[in-house]
């Protein structure tokens, strides 16, 4: 059997059905079930193009901080503070975009899997 | 012959292009750089035309590969595609500086996949007797446009829109074009290699069934959706891909060409890169997703394209200049594999260290970042070195370009 045309045929048809099957068994293509201005800010995050600096999910650029499980380790009220004043890279947003934007962030990290916590907790400095 | 000298020469000058964006959009990483630039726009330009070298290699070598030296008539499909080309080109590079690929990339894609099935669509036409080395490229290489085609699909949803791109990139990149890039390594086999033919056409279909697989896997795994046992099948499966071409390896002929070079290049590139880099983040996925080792991994894989590529040039371009002998010699060579696999191991030191710092000590990301300074510019010279090599192996092939209407050679 290996060695022949067979073979790749199958191997690769095999690759391409777990590659469909295994996400769909587990769900990734079900009805999204997030709250509408969830998807509102993802447009937004789209249309900032925020994936050319940060990461969201695995997706985007790991130039600046990842962000999948940043509601979780700051909560809304400092988010929502910096996104108020952000510096200089961060676009200024209205106050429904904010609200869009924290929708989102909040959304990711409810669902992505926790992190193991950190065996040392260093405050950084003086 | 003249339309694969095209997509050839266009991909090496568009490799001259990445190399540098990629190390201009590097600087930031260092403390005490300029800020000014739009680095991200840098970075996306070269992440679009790392995108351009690929495809445009891969099609070029396609061509030369699988299609019969002899004239042939003129097709209205690749007429159609060198159009297209550096029309592909053109916009990438003016919406790239403008900072618009973002916004643009759906029209890209779209045009990235038309391109592709043009001169697929050509091949099949053309081919008569599909031996491996045809079929597995074009294989390769319409799994890769039907995935491009897919990664433009609009989705308002993040998780879905999150997974589909995962999925697209990785089937187009880690099943797509690997698949077509192994096709030319065994195309090139035959140039500097005395391995039997029928033994060669045995282990292309075994090797490639075993990697669209190893993909999978790969690809699952960057999703959270492998047991870690499982995972490691992966780079055993390039384990015997390895195995595989050292058989080919081991047995040079006369040829003069840095082929077999570049060839070995692309093996190592494809087995540290998608076999053992891609199990060791599908295991470490929790850990390792948004740092800089889980970005290296399509990097790694692009190179190992890359490297297959250049070889392709090597032999292809002393064929056409019908002077059976090297083109650019070992100094570029060495320059561009230090710089790929420098600059690739700086960065797995700046990632493994990164996940130290952020996920187990707890350090917030910017202190991280000032801390991971020595090891990036580690990453920055290994880049340095890489552009270097580029422009001279860019240079040298310019020089010694062939010129159509002197007989060719064919060296097989």
């Amino acid at each position: 059997m290996p060695g022949t045309r067979r073979w790749f045929i199958i191997g690769l048809s095999l690759a391409l059905l777990f590659v469909i099957a295994v996400p769909a068994l587990n769900g990734f293509f079900a009805p999204p079930v997030v709250p509408g201005d969830a998807t509102a800010g993802f447009a937004l995050w789209q249309a900032d193009d925020c994936a050319g600096c940060h990461t969201l999910d695995g997706i985007g650029v790991p130039y600046a901080a990842d962000l999948t499980r940043i509601y979780a380790a700051h909560g809304e009220t400092d988010l929502r503070a910096f996104l108020a004043a952000p510096d200089v890279p961060h676009p200024a947003l209205h106050a429904a975009q904010i609200d869009d934007l924290i929708a989102l962030l909040r959304s990711v990290s409810a669902q992505a899997a926790p992190l193991p916590t950190p065996f040392l907790h260093l405050s950084g400095g003086a | 012959m003249r339309l694969a000298y095209r997509f050839l020469i266009s991909s090496v000058m568009l490799l001259t292009l990445a190399a540098l964006a990629s190390l201009i959009a590097a600087l930031p990483f260092l403390p005490g750089t300029l800020t000014g630039l739009p680095f991200n726009h840098l970075h996306e330009l070269a992440l679009a035309l790392r995108d351009l070298v690929v495809i445009g290699g891969l099609l070029g070598s396609g061509i030369y590969v699988t299609l019969p030296p002899t004239p042939q008539p003129n097709s209205r499909l690749l007429d159609t595609a060198s159009v297209l080309w550096p029309l592909l080109i053109s916009l990438t590079l003016i919406w790239g500086i403008l900072g618009l690929l973002a916004t643009v990339n759906p029209l890209l894609g779209i045009l990235q996949a038309m391109v592709i099935a043009l001169v697929v669509a050509d091949v099949i036409g053309k081919t008569r007797v599909w031996t491996p080395i045809p079929f597995i490229w074009t294989v390769g290489m319409s799994i890769s446009a039907i995935a491009l085609l897919i990664s433009v699909l609009p989705i308002s949803d993040f998780t879905l829109a999150a997974t589909m791109t995962t999925l697209a990139r990785g089937v187009r990149l880690y099943i797509g074009e690997a698949l077509a890039a192994v096709a030319l390594i065994y195309g090139l086999m035959r140039r500097f290699s005395s391995a039997p033919a029928q033994w060669a056409a045995s282990s292309l279909y075994t090797v490639a069934g075993m990697l669209a697989l190893a993909g999978t896997l790969v690809i699952l795994g960057s999703l959270g959706l492998l047991a870690n046992g499982i995972a490691l099948i992966a780079p055993l499966l390039y384990l015997i891909f390895a195995a595989h071409t050292y058989a080919a390896f081991s047995k040079r002929n006369e040829t003069a060409t840095l082929a077999a070079h570049w060839a070995a290049l692309g093996v190592l590139l494809l087995v540290l890169g998608i076999g053992v880099l891609g199990a060791a983040l599908a295991i470490t996925q929790v850990w390792t997703s948004g740092t800089q080792l889980s970005a290296l991994l399509p990097i790694t894989a692009q190179y190992a394209i890359t490297a297959v590529i250049l070889g392709v040039v090597n032999q292809s371009f002393a064929e056409m200049r019908g002077q059976p002998r090297r083109v650019t010699g070992l100094a570029p060579f060495w320059l561009i594999a230090f710089g790929m696999v420098g600059s690739g191991f700086a960065l797995t030191g700046v990632g493994l260290v990164q996940v130290y710092l952020e996920r187990i000590l707890g350090i917030n990301h910017a202190e991280a970042q000032m801390l991971l300074a020595p090891l990036y510019s580690l990453w920055i010279v290994g880049l340095a070195t890489l552009l270097l090599g580029v422009v001279v192996y860019a240079t040298i092939v310019w020089i010694r370009r062939p010129r159509f209407g002197k007989p060719a050679v064919s060296m097989i």
